[in-house]
């Protein structure tokens, strides 16, 4: 997979490369004070990433959620959106972090993974994976954000570029309080998706394992902070921390190591 | 929080812990290795620790039971560690004994075109586990294939015995040279489903195409002095031709298919009546009489026999119902709970 950068010459990726410049440009310009500037590069960004989003839909005729570089496209475009929705209703204001999770996201599309189109093997083809897959992504974006939120409660030193309306802690907790659900809803719904195709709702796979794994530090994280609260704040985002390498873990290791084979080996 | 309290939580975070490593454990050991690892006497003691504290937890924690998503939260992981434990092996050995409920945890029907089964085999399909209560006849199977994206034209793949690697496109009358003072290829007919006819005595080779596939083709070696043969080439059963001079042909009739779906169809067979016909694919398993049956594998050769998975339905519906509790119960806590009291606040500066 990683033999060889896959750089991809075609419109597809000319789409992928001009919204990772936006994110880039976005997060730059908000460094930099561009407040305004950098708003208008995170919707650009947002908007040629929709694009290419419904471009992959368009040539592999499915709903691009099956292989790394469909997950990584959609996740792109999900950052915006949710940026927004956290500034608005959760009152967590953390643009150039957003922007550059951005980045981050789309990079491995435009120049790890390759893009040839796949057609959905027999198992796929169920209407349980566009909202299995979709919650996952979700929450992972969302839980990515709250690690963020957590590893700034940490380093409280380092300045953010814009302050929350709410603290770090808070911001964690909140972030937490709305990705976990979308978590619960992935795993309940995998497991109802593998008793529909494999004939068991736990195959004790190594990716089942490992998303499980993220699901309790998680519900670890609120089992302590029903107990001690606020009180030891830096164990709280150590859990978020946690929590996000747990996904990584899930979403790429599982997926790209030879170390963990099982039945979601479809989704390299 | 008193001292009892505390200390349930924090066997809660132990307990949470534990299942942390174990599963990080049993992602190293593969599935099946996990899953021995998880039915393991220590691991099973482990479970029983477990259900004892959602148990503990409901009593000491008051909370928990008045307060209903909290409730739905906890009773639901409750629900799905019963359902999941009722639906064990162990489980299993239990309800035969104490219950008199005695059912196949697992395993597997093979079933051939046109016959019923009701034997349940393992997993190298031959020792026998038990046999249902009803049998399974296998009507029909069929696969379905994704259309080639490119233009193919059918060819025959070659192999001279000097490790020369040519193609032939297999088109009547068409011909190649294997090289110089060596033999050429004709092909002289394809198939799309190759049967022996005896007639007179005599071997007769027919295209039946009314009833099944079987594509070959027939190609003629000709000599360099001469002298000619008649072979078969097959897409399957070796799928490869060789002679005695190391001469290898194989035959692509179309370009290399994905398959798109399997499909069984079965009929269920309960007292010499029958009792349900489905078409069984994946993601649509059949249910019936305690059990679920899922398309596993199939005769890749001849297409001639089924695989279907047999599981037992034990305890699966008390998981399910586990999983409604949960989902519901985190989105209420998590979501609903905040998006009412959203209104409320906005309510309250409205007025």
């Amino acid at each position: 997979m990683f033999d060889a950068m896959a750089i991809k010459y075609t419109f597809q990726g000319l789409l992928i490369y001009i919204a990772i410049v936006a994110y880039l440009s976005a997060f730059f310009a908000t460094l930099l004070g561009g407040k305004k500037t950098g708003q208008i590069f995170f919707i650009t960004g947002f908007a040629v990433s929709v694009i290419a989003f419904c471009y992959r839909w368009y040539d592999v005729r499915h709903v691009p959620f099956q292989n790394m570089f469909e997950v990584f496209l959609s996740m792109g475009m999900m950052v915006w959106p949710l940026s927004i929705f956290c500034r608005r209703v959760l009152k967590i204001s953390d643009d150039a972090a957003d922007m550059m999770i951005g980045v981050i996201l789309l990079f491995p599309t435009g120049f790890i993974f390759h893009a040839e189109p796949q057609k959905l093997p027999p198992a796929l083809q169920s209407w349980l994976f566009i909202p299995h897959v979709a919650v996952y992504l979700l929450s992972y974006v969302i839980m990515a954000k709250a690690a963020v939120q957590a590893f700034r409660q940490l380093k409280c030193n380092i300045a953010g570029i814009s302050e929350n309306i709410v603290g770090y802690e808070e911001g964690t907790y909140r972030l937490t309080c709305f990705g976990f659900p979308l978590l619960t809803l992935g795993l309940i719904l995998g497991s109802w998706w593998g008793q529909l195709a494999w004939g068991d709702y736990w195959g004790w796979d190594p990716k089942e394992l490992w998303s499980l794994v993220s699901w309790l530090i998680y519900v670890g994280y609120f089992h302590f902070r029903y107990m001690f609260g606020k009180k030891h704040a830096r164990i709280n985002s150590a859990f978020a921390i946690l929590g996000i390498a747990a996904i990584l873990i899930t979403l790429l290791w599982v997926n790209l190591s030879n170390i963990f084979l099982g039945l979601h080996s479809y989704a390299t | 929080m008193n001292k009892l309290g505390r200390n349930i939580i924090w066997l809660a975070l132990t307990a949470i812990g534990l299942l942390m490593i174990f599963s990080v454990t049993g992602a190293f050991w593969g599935a099946e290795g996990a899953k021995q690892f998880f039915n393991s006497i220590p691991l099973k003691i482990y479970w029983c620790i477990l259900v004892f504290l959602f148990v503990i937890g409901f009593v000491e924690f008051p909370r928990l039971i008045r307060q209903p998503p909290s409730f739905l939260v906890h009773s639901g992981c409750l629900f799905v560690l019963i359902g999941a434990m009722l639906g064990s092996d162990t489980g299993h050995q239990l309800a035969k004994r104490f219950l008199w409920i005695d059912k196949i945890p697992e395993g597997f029907l093979v079933i051939y075109k046109g016959q019923s089964e009701n034997r349940v085999v393992a997993e190298d399909f031959e020792h026998i586990l038990g046999r249902l209560p009803f049998s399974i006849k296998l009507n029909d199977f069929r696969i379905e294939y994704y259309e080639s994206d490119k233009e193919f034209v059918p060819q025959l793949d070659i192999e001279t015995s000097d490790g020369k690697h040519l193609q032939l496109a297999a088109k009547i009358g068409e011909e190649i040279s294997l090289g110089l003072g060596q033999e050429k290829l004709k092909v002289v007919r394809t198939f799309t489903n190759f049967k022996i006819r005896i007639e007179n005595g005599e071997k007769i080779a027919t295209d039946e195409k009314s009833s099944g596939e079987n594509p070959a083709a027939e190609v003629e070696i000709i000599s360099p002095d001469g002298t000619t043969a008649t072979c078969y080439v097959f897409e399957r059963f070796g799928g490869h031709f060789q002679n005695t001079d190391g001469l290898q042909i194989s035959y692509a009739p179309c370009p290399p298919r994905m398959i798109r779906d399997y499909f069984s169809d079965v009929t269920v067979i309960n007292d010499g009546k029958n009792a349900v016909s489905k078409t069984i694919e994946v993601n649509h398993p059949l249910q019936y009489g305690g059990y679920h049956f899922y398309q596993y594998s199939y005769d890749s050769e001849a297409g001639e026999y089924t695989v279907l998975s047999v599981t037992s339905d034990s305890g699966l519906y008390i998981v399910y119902g586990g999983y409604w509790m949960l989902g519901l119960g985190v989105l209420w806590q998590f979501w609903f709970k905040s998006i009412a009291g959203y209104i409320k606040s906005k309510r309250k500066i409205d007025v």
